[in-house]
């Protein structure tokens, strides 16, 4: 009994191993059957077409009405702002460049303008010192000229005045010697024209 | 930094004006580059340009397969409608060849599209 | 546990509310999740509604940029109008793959049948707003100009075949990537598990590889999903162009 009974238990036992697989076997077999199709593949069961169309218009219209009426309006109005918002700063920054720009040309303008009116004075000034000077030497060339002449005329004057001064004692003189000599005085005419004769030698 | 050096030499300025001659320079560039809107999406456009060509590689996987089945059902349909087996399968068949054909050398870009 | 090392098992879908076709499926919740969570990123995002953006107000807004980028590359700035819808599916789409990517979750866009409707949205679109602005001269999409008029019937044939793969291409490059991507990280997380579990600590160590494999695939995944969205978008607007200009 014991000698035969293991062998039995063991076909048994296999036979219990054997069942599980071939349980679970039916089991998918029975599973795939329930959808209909004859367990074909499930991508191409036909009996699932309708039913997964009918979900798919239902799901993808709700998708459809989602996305046309809600999210992509919002997204939209994100995306678009941000844009325009882009679009405006960036004129702003065109605005601002421009402005700069024509800043920087009015500030080279002042700029030259300066320089040229910075010559202009220069120039003027040193126009006016050197006239100036110009005319203090002239004044004081005229001057010394005046002077030199008052007393070139000075100088005249005295030498005309040292010579009448001559003549009156060259004729005093010469009258007072013909007197001497002669003992008689002569004409005062005729001395005179003698000595302004001699003086005139 | 280049431009502003040159700039220095060129304009004979002070340190401080150079760099915003530089910065200015800097600008100008940017705001050109960014330019309208517009080319900001053409930017954006790219990115699907770089793909496109493995995308291009899938399209082409299917177009001749694609062709050929759409000849054989009609192929089947006109038989099915007028009992003309199997003729009308034959001939299909044979047309959904060169329409597939034609899809591959339509997708490669080698035969302009219909309409066009 | 055999299911969840099965990686198909993922794509399962199982009623949670209600029985029948249609019940309110684990992929309606993550539809639903994933419209809540788009709303709800877009309007935490603008609340603040500060000049210089916080990160997610930054996110919402690049979301939108990118987006709005796109359509005017493609369509012009006409193509505004359609703003909304190509928003809509551009977030559905890039937040159903990211939500994916979290481990247990369902991907909804790994579904041929939602990508299918998705793509059926946009070829709608474009069909009647092409036909009731322009009337038949919508039509001219189909007939290209200097065609000599003998194969004239054949490149029109040709046209509207292509014009019928859009939908089909749109929505199988969607599928398939998603599909297939997820399945590869399946895979690779269940080589992990399954050698550290069969092997004991050699298999930990082997383990490593897959995972770290499995890391890269994520990463690579998280590009796809993104990408994926974006060409989804891309042609969704290339589509919505011909209904604004088509032909001349």
């Amino acid at each position: 009994m014991t000698e035969t009974a293991g062998p039995a238990g063991t076909i048994i036992l296999a036979q219990a191993e054997h069942a599980t697989p071939a349980e679970t076997h039916a089991g998918t077999e029975a599973h795939g059957g329930g959808h209909g199709g004859g367990g074909a593949f499930p991508p191409f069961d036909s009996s699932t077409f309708a039913g997964q169309i009918l979900w798919l218009a239902i799901f993808f219209g709700l998708l459809y009405l989602l996305m046309s009426k809600v999210a992509i309006p919002r997204v939209a109005n994100i995306v678009e702002g941000r844009a325009e918002r882009i679009a405006g700063d960036l004129a702003e920054a065109r605005r601002l460049r421009a402005e700069s720009k024509a800043a920087g040309e009015a500030y080279e303008k002042a700029l030259a303008d300066a320089r040229s009116k910075a010559q202009a004075i220069a120039s003027e000034t040193r126009e006016r010192v050197s006239k100036e000077a110009d005319d203090n030497r002239k004044r004081t060339e005229a001057e010394l000229n005046a002077r030199l002449e008052a007393a070139e005329a000075l100088i005249g004057a005295t030498k005309a005045q040292a010579l009448s001064n001559v003549r009156v004692i060259a004729v005093d003189a010469a009258s007072a010697i013909v007197e001497r000599l002669a003992g008689a005085s002569a004409p005062a005419a005729e001395i005179e024209r003698a000595v302004d004769a001699s003086l005139a030698r | 930094m280049a431009q502003g050096s040159n700039h220095h030499s060129d304009q004979n300025d002070a340190p401080g004006d150079g760099d915003l001659a530089g910065r200015l320079e800097r600008l100008d560039r940017e705001i050109e580059k960014r330019g309208s809107p517009k080319s900001a999406g053409a930017d954006g456009r790219s990115g699907g340009d770089a793909s496109s060509g493995l995308a291009q590689a899938f399209r082409l996987s299917s177009e001749f397969v694609a062709g050929v089945v759409a000849g054989g059902i009609v192929g089947f349909l006109v038989d099915k409608l007028f009992g003309s087996s199997p003729w009308g399968l034959i001939v299909f068949l044979l047309l959904g060849f060169a329409a597939g054909v034609l899809n591959v050398l339509r997708s490669a870009g080698l035969v302009k599209g219909p309409g066009q | 546990m055999a299911g969840a090392l099965d990686p198909i098992h993922q794509f399962q879908i199982v009623p949670l509310i209600g029985e029948g076709a249609f019940a309110f499926t684990n992929s309606a919740a993550y539809m639903a999740l994933t419209v809540v969570l788009i709303t709800g990123f877009l309007m935490i995002g603008t609340s603040a509604r500060t000049l210089v953006p916080g990160r997610l107000q930054s996110l919402a807004e690049m979301s939108y940029e990118f987006v709005a980028g796109t359509v005017r590359q493609t369509s012009g700035d006409s193509g505004m109008k359609f703003f909304p819808l190509v928003f809509s599916l551009f977030m559905f789409v890039l937040f159903a793959n990211l939500i994916g990517l979290i481990p247990y979750t369902f991907t909804v866009t790994s579904h041929i049948i939602v990508t299918f409707a998705l793509s059926m949205v946009v070829m709608l679109t474009v069909v009647i707003y092409g036909f009731a602005k322009h009337g038949t001269h919508f039509l001219h999409l189909f007939v290209p100009s200097g065609v000599p008029g003998y194969i004239l019937p054949l490149v029109a044939a040709i046209e509207v075949i292509s014009f019928l793969s859009r939908p089909i291409s749109l929505s199988v490059r969607l599928f398939a990537n998603m599909l297939a991507g997820h399945i590869t990280l399946k895979v690779f997380a269940g080589f992990v598990t399954m050698l550290s579990a069969s092997l004991g600590g050699v298999g930990l160590a082997l383990g490593v590889l897959p995972l770290i494999l499995a890391i890269g695939i994520t990463a690579l995944e998280f590009l796809v999903a993104f990408l994926q969205a974006y060409v989804f978008t891309l042609l969704a607007c290339m589509y919505l162009n011909d209904a604004l200009h088509p032909g001349h």
